[in-house]
């Protein structure tokens, strides 16, 4: 098994719904985005655009930031998905400067969106994350460990994302990659991503 | 904040002044060791000892969970980060073994003796591990195509033996050292001021004909944000003043005590720009855009 995500670019319209999924099911502190949407503006007046572009950790089969780890607080499970143990984590940050898809944050601080307290919330999910150490997206490996889809997939209302078992041929993940024309990111720098985007 | 909102080339900005310090310590170190082992100079010796002991504390300093430090050599058939704490490691206990027949006595090995000679030259290979590990560290990864060429430890190798000889140009004269030490420093100073030079700019030349976010990070340090570190910092001042200081005073010939403060003057430049040269590498590291739009 080994699981991915296909993304139809045409699909996205940039609303960041993913973006507040992912902070809400992972409790993530101000500044660390583990899924995102990034945009950049194309061609000029009367024919410029704006395309969106949904970006989170690669989950890659040759991942480079698992090669850079000195502790392998960096590991992948056996369905693929790479996650970071930070009780091993020693917050040298090898991983994120080997990593092409500014998938990992560093959690410098950790303190809540208000100034002088944390929510009930925050209290509660920040008890995830350890200040010093490195995190990223991990496929909602919780929801998907109970049979649930990743928060983000969940979420997207122009279903853009679709989840699955890239190693089931029968898969929609699958069926999506056979039929459409899909791409990767920086395929060139040999990591063989588990994402794959339909531009 | 906005930026990580926006596709585009990205400066990568996790190794800063302080991952510079330990690669510097770590590298000058190393290559002042070597070179005092070589020259037979037990003060030289010390001072780099100490200099890749401070980088290591260094190295821990900038780490997010310094308490945890024992950790990172577990991964040794991976990550260039726990070779690079073999290494450290190995330098460290064997340069003080190394070191020990110069200030005791009693011991079952000499600085001449056959365990001595061995013990010398697992330190050596420790030193030169401590040199190019960073260098391999920043090339190993294919995600900053600025940093990932085979050129950049042979760099980081030369550039440590460059500092190398710089920190013997300025310590000498107060360790003792005779004016055969001095004049051996220089011509070995000289021949790494020029090796670096040639050798910096095959790099970059090679960089700029590379691919697109290689090119931009040769742009910041030759046009842009950088160009005052490296151009006059890492090129005028690191390289070419103490190369042309160091060859002029050899040519005169003038004698130990006049050579000696022009001498130190070329070492003590070189190592400002032994420490930017990292510095200015570090911060022109560029990653490309994740999409090509």
């Amino acid at each position: 098994m080994r699981l991915g995500m296909v993304i139809d670019l045409k699909r996205c319209i940039g609303c960041q719904a993913c973006t507040v999924a992912c902070k809400l099911e992972n409790a993530t502190p101000p500044g660390v985005f583990w899924a995102r949407c990034l945009e950049k503006e194309t061609g000029k007046y009367p024919r410029a655009k704006r395309v969106f572009v949904p970006v989170l950790c690669n989950h890659c089969q040759d991942a480079p930031c698992m090669r850079a780890c000195p502790t392998g607080a960096t590991s992948q499970r056996d369905d693929g998905i790479v996650a970071v143990d930070q009780d091993a984590c020693i917050g040298c940050k090898a991983c994120m400067e080997a990593c092409p898809y500014e998938a990992r944050s560093f959690l410098e601080e950790i303190h809540g969106y208000y100034p002088g307290h944390l929510t009930p919330f925050e209290e509660v999910g920040y008890k995830k994350h350890q200040k010093g150490t490195v995190s990223k997206c991990n496929f909602c490996k919780d929801r998907v460990n109970e049979g649930l889809l990743p928060a983000c997939v969940q979420t997207c209302p122009a279903v853009a994302r679709t989840f699955g078992d890239l190693d089931d041929p029968h898969s929609e993940v699958s069926r999506l990659i056979r039929e459409r024309h899909t791409i990767q990111l920086r395929p060139e720098m040999g990591t063989r991503p588990s994402i794959y985007y339909i531009p | 904040m906005v930026d990580q909102f926006v596709i585009g080339f990205k400066t990568q900005k996790w190794w800063g002044s302080l991952a510079a310090i330990d690669f510097f310590l770590g590298g000058t170190g190393g290559g002042t060791f070597i070179l005092s082992m070589y020259l037979g100079l037990p003060f030289g010796m010390v001072l780099g000892w100490i200099a890749v002991a401070l980088g290591a504390v260094a190295l821990l300093i900038d780490l997010g969970r310094p308490d945890r430090f024992l950790r990172a050599g577990s991964q040794v058939a991976r990550s260039w980060i726990s070779r690079g704490v073999v290494f450290t490691t190995l330098f460290l206990v064997f340069g003080l073994l190394r070191m020990a027949p110069e200030w005791l006595t009693g011991l079952a090995w000499g600085s001449s003796t056959g365990l001595g000679q061995a013990i010398g030259v697992v330190a050596a290979l420790g030193a030169l591990g401590v040199m190019m590990y960073t260098g391999f560290l920043l090339s190993h990864s294919p995600s900053i195509p600025f940093w990932n060429t085979t050129l950049l430890p042979l760099l980081f190798a030369l550039y440590g033996f460059a500092c190398g000889a710089g920190v013997l140009l300025v310590a000498l004269p107060s360790l003792g050292g005779r004016a055969a030490d001095l004049k051996s420093a220089a011509v070995i100073g000289i021949a790494l001021f020029a090796a670096c030079l040639v050798f910096l700019w095959i790099y970059l030349l090679t960089m700029a004909s590379s691919t697109v976010a290689a090119k931009e990070s040769v742009r910041m340090l030759v046009r842009a944000q950088l160009s005052v570190p490296f151009l006059i910092g890492v090129n005028l001042v690191g390289l070419v003043v103490p190369l042309v200081l160091a060859a002029s005073v050899y040519l005169a010939d003038p004698g130990f005590a006049a050579a000696s403060p022009a001498l130190a003057a070329a070492g003590l430049l070189a190592l400002i720009g032994g420490y930017l040269f990292r510095y200015s590498l570090l911060r022109a590291g560029v990653y490309p855009p994740v999409i090509d739009l």
